[in-house]
């Protein structure tokens, strides 16, 4: 049985990335469309829940996506296991961690009320 | 014609080095193979593979101007400048242009290239419709040189575990055969991140193989296989 | 019988080999995504800095703007063109979408030039 497998991780990097194609079409849509928001229009769109929703989801996306490609340069390149895999524990620790300042960022915007 | 060529002795134990020669075409020379053949006849010690001289036995795969093709094969006419010739790359020298395919030949034989069907034969063929038989073509006439695997970045980062394109294209050769009953087993060999899943679809391979075949194709397909037997 | 710690030389010097289009838009591809990644925790950073406070928005779009700051912009609307643009190549290349030879050297080509272009616009229109 192997750590890492092959067809899922390529199915979630092959789906992930369509959902952030999806995503970004809409961003560049809204963006091209309305006028640069102010600070407390932009504070008061993102505390509503559908909002912190579909940013979280971009994000585990974006994050997921990102640890799988990271992890193909890192089996390419490091050779050495050791070496190898303190690099990948890293990455995968690093990414982790910015799934949850993105979740203590989200929750700070909907505390504070909207 | 000018000619640098990579050398290397074991014997000597000295590092590689590139030699420059010099020949005076000749009336007979068409392909890159005469030429490295009467070179040799000047130069005994220049060692390289050869055999059918017309492309399909594999041997003389090397790389020419920096691209992998074969020699025999390689018109001289299309050939700019001072011909560089070096070794496939990431292949182990045992002298000069020749190259260790042990490592590539494992591969192979790892993806089990040989019908697996433990039905009773039947009095004649195992029968294939024409369309069923199409589904074999550029797949069945590799020659396993080995010029997509040496041009494969993927392969030279890994060439222990990534089974590199020609292997995987014999791999798919077996799973497109309708005869062939071990699919799922031999999907299940090729799902592994090292295995098939190194390829990232640079087509490296696609690009210098000398019959024209799509080890790159092949792989997608194989993908897709996957994919479908999973859901 | 040779000896067997007889060590073999490979031949692997890149800048003597003659890569294809392909290949340089896949390294491209992998360059892109590489600096994508390096920027996100400043990413996540500016997100959360700019919901603090109304301070911290204007810091955040006046240091967008100052020459540092631009050139690094310039850089990730690069990286995310490109990255994109061959992304997506991949994804129809999956489905038997452009996979044939030919086809796939003009779509490298499309992806490496379209990825300046669009680096262009997008940074010219994050820039106003």
């Amino acid at each position: 049985m192997s750590l890492f497998g092959g067809l899922r991780p390529w199915v979630i990097q092959r789906l992930s990335a369509l959902f952030m194609l999806a995503c970004l079409v809409v961003l560049a849509v809204f963006l091209a469309i309305g006028e640069p928001m102010s600070f407390a229009a932009w504070r008061a769109w993102m505390s509503r829940p559908i909002a912190m929703v579909a940013v979280l989801l971009f994000f585990t996306a974006l994050f997921s996506h990102a640890w799988i490609g990271l992890r193909d340069v890192l089996l390419d390149y490091v050779h050495p296991l050791p070496l190898r895999a303190l690099l990948l524990a890293a990455v995968a620790l690093g990414l982790l961690s910015l799934e949850g300042w993105v979740v203590v960022i989200l929750a700070g915007v909907h505390g504070a009320g909207s | 014609m000018r000619f640098s060529i990579y050398r290397y002795d074991p014997d000597r134990g000295a590092k590689p080095w590139m030699q420059d020669y010099e020949l005076e075409s000749e009336h007979g020379d068409r392909m890159l193979l005469d030429a490295l053949v009467r070179l040799k006849a000047s130069d005994d010690s220049l060692s390289f593979r050869r055999s059918c001289r017309e492309g399909v036995c594999g041997s003389d795969a090397m790389n020419i101007n920096g691209r992998n093709g074969l020699a025999c094969i390689t018109p001289l006419a299309g050939l700019k400048g001072t011909v560089v010739l070096r070794p496939l790359p990431g292949f182990p020298v045992i002298r000069d242009l020749i190259v260790d395919m042990e490592q590539f030949f494992a591969h192979y034989h790892s993806a089990k290239p040989y019908l697996i069907n433990d039905q009773p034969p039947p009095a004649r063929e195992r029968l294939q419709s024409p369309e069923q038989r199409a589904e074999l073509d550029g797949l069945w006439e590799c020659i396993m040189c080995g010029c997509c695997s040496g041009f494969c970045p993927s392969y030279w980062w890994n060439p222990d575990k990534f089974l590199g394109p020609a292997a995987l294209l014999q791999g798919y050769r077996f799973i497109a055969d309708s005869r062939d009953t071990a699919t799922a087993e031999r999907l299940e060999f090729l799902d592994d991140v090292y295995r098939l899943y190194r390829c990232r679809s640079i087509m490296n391979c696609t690009e210098v193989c000398p019959k024209g075949l799509s080890p790159s194709r092949a792989i997608e397909k194989i993908r897709l296989k996957l994919l479908k037997h999973s859901l | 019988m040779r000896p067997p710690d007889t060590h073999r030389p490979v031949f692997l010097k890149l800048l003597k080999i003659r890569f294809p289009i392909g290949a340089i838009a896949s390294i491209g591809h992998r360059i892109s995504g590489v600096l994508l990644a390096v920027a996100l925790p400043f990413l996540v950073a500016a997100f959360g800095r700019s919901l603090n406070s109304e301070q911290a928005y204007r810091q955040a779009l006046a240091a967008m703007r100052s020459p540092p700051g631009l050139l690094g912009l310039l850089l990730l609307c690069w990286a995310l063109a490109q990255h994109l643009l061959a992304g997506t190549r991949h994804l129809l290349m999956d489905v038997d979408i452009g996979s044939s030879l030919p086809t796939a050297r003009k779509t490298a080509w499309i992806v490496l030039a379209g990825g300046l272009v669009a680096a262009a616009i997008l940074f010219a229109s994050l820039r106003s």
